[in-house]
Formats: structure tokens, C-alpha cells, sequence
């Protein structure tokens, strides 16, 4: 396994660094000391396993997180920030207090290591933040981006936070062949979709797996059209 | 006494002092004499059957009556401040009552005598006054309590909130401290044994700050030096610091971990939120009557999200207690440094 390890100082990157020695499965191939350096090691590395801290000088953890396109495997390692940890809604990750005992890190590797290795590159990952809550989610769990002037409303599971974002740079960012964009305001996860309607107009609505029903805008009904009857 | 005044309290009906009862029964015989010298000698009445009537009258009826006024005063909470319409309402149940009454007598009167008799209607006024005048004494009794009440409630709570305001050891500080401490065992044996010293100084003072209102801003120097000691080991060369300190500063009594306060902002906002670190500096200088505590880092202040900001709150909140307006504390942001201006009066705290 491919380490990264992220932390503002030196110390403690040393200290996590001796302390991956006793597992001889991991590699620590990179070392970042704030935000943009790790965003740079994460384009140019195979990592494996992201070992991040939270409080960090020109950008936090998270906004790490925001940064990135998909989220890498992940282990927060932070001092006393157990109120930022618990703001995760979803426990998709693990999270180490420094200074780390040698069995809690053993046991989060075993987490990581227990993750089925496939030839399918597992589900990509966002982070999301509205305010005091995160989730990270796997975007094959969101049904519906629904644009509200300049955020973006993420519907997965029971949850539908706001995020800051325009419809335009998430199309850009996602699969196209998964996320189909509905209308202006509107993309949906082909693979939530339950049923069509047709509408006046040659149009159509459909009914999300999530209860959501999405108009199609007529241009994009064509374009619907050929892609389901593909 | 110390608990919080809760409407039950209010709302009850308190055993009556001896002193109510003398005061209910000389105001009554005194205002049945009144009647009886206006109606026998200047009147001239000298109907028998009227005048033990109304001695009887007077005998029986005020006393359990406005007795029963009373607790029904109490119960509808007379004795609660600041409740305006509830007590307009009051006196117009009062004011009704008093003339249900003196038609009652009045009424009673005619059946039994044929006719209506006059001092019935000063009894329903007598009712009037009487529920009027208790009233008022129970605001004033109840308003100079209130006073007395919150005089010491705001003595323990200024003492609850000055324990409460103190500036502890901040738990990131001191967590990733000791994982610096961690690392540097192996690393540099020398000085984790050093950052170990210097860690125990900085904790020992913070928990014996509640102490004293005041130590020697020589004390609080020393301790602010160890902590930049620490602080040093965690952030390396990203950390600069300097102190200009006056000697006849070092006499100035300060309170305890709020200098201290003002460095760690510095650090966490100077230091620990620019990627190539910066400078903090410390000077203290006398200036006539007060002494003057200047911390200076680089770095933008921005009123953070989490709890430093908090920290200055309370920094001011303790002065505020200590000093009331002698004291003062400014933060200035000048775009790449910030500035702490504390002042201090050299006298004692109060």
C-alpha cells in the first residue's frame, strides 16, 4: 500500500512515518505540509492510503477534501478535533488521535487492507460540506444534482445539503455516461432513474428511485431518448 | 438564597408577620372609631341598632376578608415585578370587588332594615384602599429584595464567571505538543527531556491560574517563554519570537494565562496559518499609571471560526470583571501583521 502522508509539521510526519515502519505491506511514498502540496503529490502518486491532518496553515483537511475530484482512501490523524471528526454524518473513513498508539494505527490498516482489491477502480468519492456536517459520499449513491442559483443541492440517501457549486463545473467533473444532465438546473444519475414519463411537448419526466421526479428539458428529451433505447 | 428566582417562590402565599396582624387589626379599629365619632357626634346617629350593627359588621367582615384579599394578591403573583396589564387587571377585579361589597352591605342592609345605610359604601372604599395599598407594599417590599438578591447573586456569579473565563491550556496545543515529544524521543532524546520540562511549567501554571486574580508579569513571562519554547519544537524555524520588556514592567500584576492568551493567538494566527511561518513579539513598558502589553505577529487577523476568538472574548470579559473601564484590550489588523494592545492599571485590582 501506497502511503500519503499530510501534516503540517515535520515531527509529526516523522512520527507517523517510524511508526508505518512496523507494517511492512506500506510504503510512505510522499510527504505534503499543507494543502497544495498535497494536492500536487496526489496528481503525480499512486496513493493508496491518505494519511491527512485536519488543522493545517493556508487550508484545512477539509478543504483538501474540496479540492479533490475523488477522495482517496482516508485517515484523519488530528490532536483534539474530535468535534470536526464527529461532524461526518457517514463514518467512510477512520481517524487516529496523535499522539497515535501503535494498535490503532494497526487496526486502521487492517480497515484499508480489507477493502476488496477488483479490477474495478472502486466508486469515486466526493466530499461534501454544508456548514457543520460532512459526508463523503461514493457518487454512485447521488441521484440528483439540482442547481439553486449558485449552489448545487446533492440528494443521496435521506440527505439533500447545499453545496457550492454551478451544475456546469460538476458536469465537467462527472461520468457522463452515469450522470446525464436533464435540464438547466437539473442532472440526474442515469442509474436511479425508475421510470419516464412523456409530457406535452415531447417531453418527459422522470421519476427518481429517490421519489424525486425531474423535468426533462425538450432538447435533452432527444438526447434521453437515444441514450435509454441504446 | 443564591438560587434563581423561580415563579413558585413568587407565587406562594407567605405566613403573615406578626406585624400584619397588628397593622390589620389597629387599621381596622382605628378607622371603626373614625366612623363612630363621625356618625355619633357629628351626625348625631344614635340609633342603637345601627351603630352594633356596624361594630358588628366591622368586627367580622374586613379582616378575614382583605386576609383572603391577600393570598388571593399573592397567588396572583402582586408580589411579581414587571407585570404591568396583569396588575391593571387586578385593580379592576379589586375595584369590583370592593363595590360588589359595599352593594352586598348595602343590600343586606335594606332587606334587613328598609333602608340602605351610608358607611357601607366607605367600607367598599376602605376595601379599595386597602387591596391599593398592600399592593404597593409588596412592589416596594419585593423591588428592594430583587435589589438586594441580584447584588449577591451578581458577587458569585462574577467569581463563577472569572473561574470560568480563565484561559486553560488549549487541548490542541497540548495534544500535538506531546505527540511532538513522541517523535522527538527517538529523534532527539536531549530535547524531548527538555520539551517535557518546559510543557509541565507551562500546564502546572495554567491549572494554579485560578488561584490568584493576579501574578508578576515577570511569572507570566517566564511561562510565555517556555510555552514559545514548545511551541518552537512543533513548528521549527516557521516560529520567531522576541520580547522588549521595560524592567520596571516585570513588577506589573497581570492576570494570569491573559498575556499568554494574546501570544498563543499570535501563534495560531501568525504562525500556525502561514505555510513559511512568521514573527511574534512581546513588549511590555510602563507608561504613568498603567502598564502597557504590546503582542504583535505577522499575519491577518481574521475572527476565527473556532475557539481563539472565544479567547479574546473571555480575555475581555476577565478585565472587565477585574478592572471594570480601567483596563482595556485592542486588536488591530494592519493587513500583514496584527497587533494586541493590552492596558493594565498599576494599581490593585479590584
Amino acid at each position: 500500500m501506497n502511503a500519503l502522508i499530510v501534516d503540517d509539521e515535520r515531527l509529526a510526519r516523522s512520527e507517523l512515518r517510524r511508526l508505518l515502519q512496523a507494517h511492512d505491506d506500506v510504503r510512505v511514498v510522499g510527504e505534503a505540509a499543507n494543502a497544495d502540496e498535497a494536492v500536487e503529490r496526489l496528481a503525480e502518486l499512486q496513493v493508496d492510503i491518505l494519511f491527512l491532518d485536519i488543522k493545517m496553515p493556508g487550508g484545512s483537511g477539509f478543504d483538501l477534501l474540496e479540492r479533490l475530484d475523488t477522495i482517496p482512501p482516508l485517515v484523519f490523524t488530528t490532536a483534539y478535533d474530535d468535534f470536526a471528526v464527529r461532524a461526518f454524518e457517514v463514518n467512510a473513513f477512520d481517524y487516529l488521535l496523535k499522539p497515535i498508539r501503535p494498535e490503532r494505527l494497526a487496526a486502521a490498516l487492517d480497515k484499508a487492507r480489507a477493502v476488496p482489491k477488483t479490477a474495478r477502480p472502486a466508486p469515486e468519492r466526493i466530499f461534501v460540506r454544508a456548514g457543520e456536517r460532512c459526508w463523503i459520499v461514493a457518487l454512485t449513491d447521488v441521484a440528483l444534482f439540482e442547481s439553486e442559483g449558485n449552489y448545487a443541492r446533492v440528494y443521496f440517501g435521506p440527505n439533500k445539503p447545499l453545496i457550492r457549486s454551478s451544475l456546469n463545473a460538476l458536469e465537467a467533473r462527472l461520468d457522463a455516461s452515469v450522470f446525464f444532465r436533464a435540464s438547466r438546473s437539473h442532472i440526474v444519475n442515469l442509474r436511479f432513474v425508475e421510470s419516464v414519463e412523456s409530457a406535452v411537448d415531447d417531453s418527459y419526466i422522470v421519476r427518481l428511485r429517490g421519489g424525486q421526479t425531474v423535468p426533462v428539458s425538450r432538447r435533452q428529451s432527444q438526447r434521453l431518448r437515444d441514450t435509454l433505447s441504446l | 438564597m443564591a438560587s434563581m428566582p423561580d415563579s413558585s417562590r413568587a407565587f406562594r402565599v407567605p405566613k403573615p408577620s406578626g406585624l400584619y396582624w397588628i397593622c390589620q387589626a389597629a387599621g381596622w379599629t382605628a378607622y371603626l372609631a373614625y366612623l363612630l365619632v363621625v356618625i355619633v357626634v357629628f351626625a348625631g346617629v344614635n340609633n342603637r341598632g345601627d351603630i352594633v350593627s356596624m361594630v358588628v359588621v366591622f368586627a367580622v367582615v374586613p379582616v378575614p376578608l382583605t386576609h383572603a384579599l391577600r393570598a388571593w394578591m399573592y397567588t396572583h403573583g402582586w408580589a411579581q415585578l414587571r407585570e404591568w396589564r396583569r396588575k391593571v387587571r387586578q385593580v379592576a377585579a379589586a375595584a369590583m370587588l370592593a363595590a360588589g361589597v359595599t352593594m352586598a352591605i348595602a343590600l343586606a342592609n335594606a332587606l334587613i332594615h328598609g333602608r340602605p345605610w351610608i358607611p357601607a359604601a366607605n367600607l367598599g372604599w376602605m376595601f379599595l384602599g386597602w387591596d391599593i395599598a398592600f399592593g404597593f407594599w409588596l412592589w416596594i417590599y419585593e423591588a428592594v429584595h430583587a435589589r438586594r438578591r441580584r447584588g449577591e447573586l451578581e458577587l458569585i456569579a462574577r467569581d463563577a464567571q472569572l473561574r470560568s473565563l480563565r484561559a486553560q491550556v488549549n487541548p490542541h496545543f497540548l495534544f500535538n505538543s506531546l505527540n511532538s515529544v513522541r517523535s522527538l524521543i527517538s529523534e532527539d532524546p536531549q530535547r524531548a527531556a527538555s520539551m517535557i520540562t518546559g510543557l509541565s511549567d507551562v500546564l502546572r501554571y495554567s491549572l494554579a491560574s485560578d488561584r490568584q486574580d493576579t501574578v508578576p508579569l515577570a511569572e507570566e513571562i517566564h511561562v510565555i517563554d517556555e510555552y514559545i519554547g514548545v511551541e518552537r519544537v512543533r513548528f521549527e524555524a516557521r516560529l520567531q519570537f522576541e520580547h522588549a520588556i521595560e524592567p520596571a514592567a516585570l513588577a506589573a500584576r497581570v492576570p494570569p494565562m491573559l498575556v499568554q492568551t494574546l501570544v498563543e493567538n499570535a501563534v495560531k494566527h501568525g504562525i500556525a496559518e502561514l505555510p513559511q511561518g512568521g514573527r511574534v513579539r512581546l513588549e511590555a513598558r510602563v507608561r504613568e499609571d498603567h502598564v502597557e502589553i504590546v503582542v504583535t505577529n505577522s499575519g491577518r487577523f481574521k475572527p476565527p471560526e473556532d475557539d481563539s476568538g472565544y479567547g479574546l472574548h473571555n480575555a475581555r470579559e476577565r478585565l472587565r470583571l477585574l478592572y471594570r473601564e480601567r483596563a482595556s484590550l485592542a486588536v488591530r489588523d494592519d493587513g500583514d501583521t496584527t497587533t494586541a494592545t493590552l492596558s493594565l492599571p498599576l494599581e490593585p485590582a479590584t
